[in-house]
């Protein structure tokens, strides 16, 4: 699969921003296909009851989606090295609007053979839910 | 109570490789928007390797309650995507214990290989909330 060439990126260039939206019924086809099936992110009472303010994302679909984001502008699905996030404010799903998240990205570092390294920003309702987001990617030349 | 750091480096090899089947893989690529394909996107690892700490954290020995846990941190290294057709197997080790408030934070090391071969290898950072005062 060919790649976005590294040739022509240097420090500071960018992701172009994207948004994605996550419905309750795509955490349960998440739920589904990763085996985490904790009622937070289905049960809406049950994630009011544990003092959650309402049904939540699974961090790891966030991270799924910052992935694809990354993988998308790279245009190969295997071109991570490294990839890594923390997990700083749950993406809040309401019922009948979907959580929307909106990510960017920039080029902070080249590093040699082709790789550099990106680092990203996530923000769904104006909350920062993703801290330290950071890969390295593998380009062509 | 804070978990004892007599556990820390502790390795816990799962003795059942587990098959990576094109039904797994395409229900991943599909939740996450990817279309079909016979290589798992990145955060595929993720299956394996909450489950393998789940149980390792549920142990007898460790006896850590796993509906208190918080997902804080997570970070992978990869040789090479995962595939069907792969069988992984799982070791996973317990990195760092740290108990701050009367929670403990515990990172896990997980390193997933195909026979001799390292894949992926992984860390998640998790929190146990300690019991409401």
């Amino acid at each position: 699969m060919s790649r976005l060439s590294w040739a022509t990126l240097s420090v500071g260039s960018v992701l172009p921003a994207r948004s994605f939206e996550i419905t309750r019924e795509d955490l349960k086809r998440y739920a589904d296909a990763s085996g985490d099936q904790n009622p937070i992110h289905q049960d809406e009472a049950f994630a009011i009851s544990v003092g959650l303010p309402n049904l939540i994302a699974h961090g790891m679909y966030t991270m799924a989606l910052a992935g694809k984001f990354i993988t998308d502008w790279v245009g190969d699905l295997s071109a991570l090295a490294e990839f890594g996030v923390r997990f700083t404010k749950p993406v809040i799903v309401p019922a009948n609007t979907p959580a929307v998240v909106l990510f960017t990205g920039t080029v902070t570092e080249l590093l040699p053979n082709n790789s550099v390294k990106v680092e990203i920003q996530a923000m769904s309702d104006g909350v920062k839910v993703l801290g330290q987001a950071r890969a390295v990617v593998c380009c062509d030349e | 109570m804070a978990l004892s750091t007599d556990f820390l480096g502790r390795t816990y090899r799962a003795d059942v490789g587990h098959p990576v089947s094109v039904q797994d893989v395409h229900a991943f690529l599909h939740a996450i928007g990817e279309p079909e394909g016979e290589i798992a996107p990145p955060t595929f690892a993720i299956k394996l390797a909450l489950a393998e700490s789940e149980s390792v954290m549920k142990s007898p020995e460790l006896g850590l309650d796993w509906n208190r846990v918080v997902h804080g941190d997570q970070r992978f290294e990869y040789r090479r995507p995962i595939r069907v057709g792969d069988v992984l197997h799982c070791e996973t080790t317990i990195d760092s214990i740290k108990s701050v408030a009367g929670n403990d934070i515990i990172t896990t090391r997980c390193d997933l290989t195909n026979g001799a071969e390292l894949i992926v290898r992984s860390w998640a950072v998790l929190f146990f909330r300690g019991p409401e005062k």
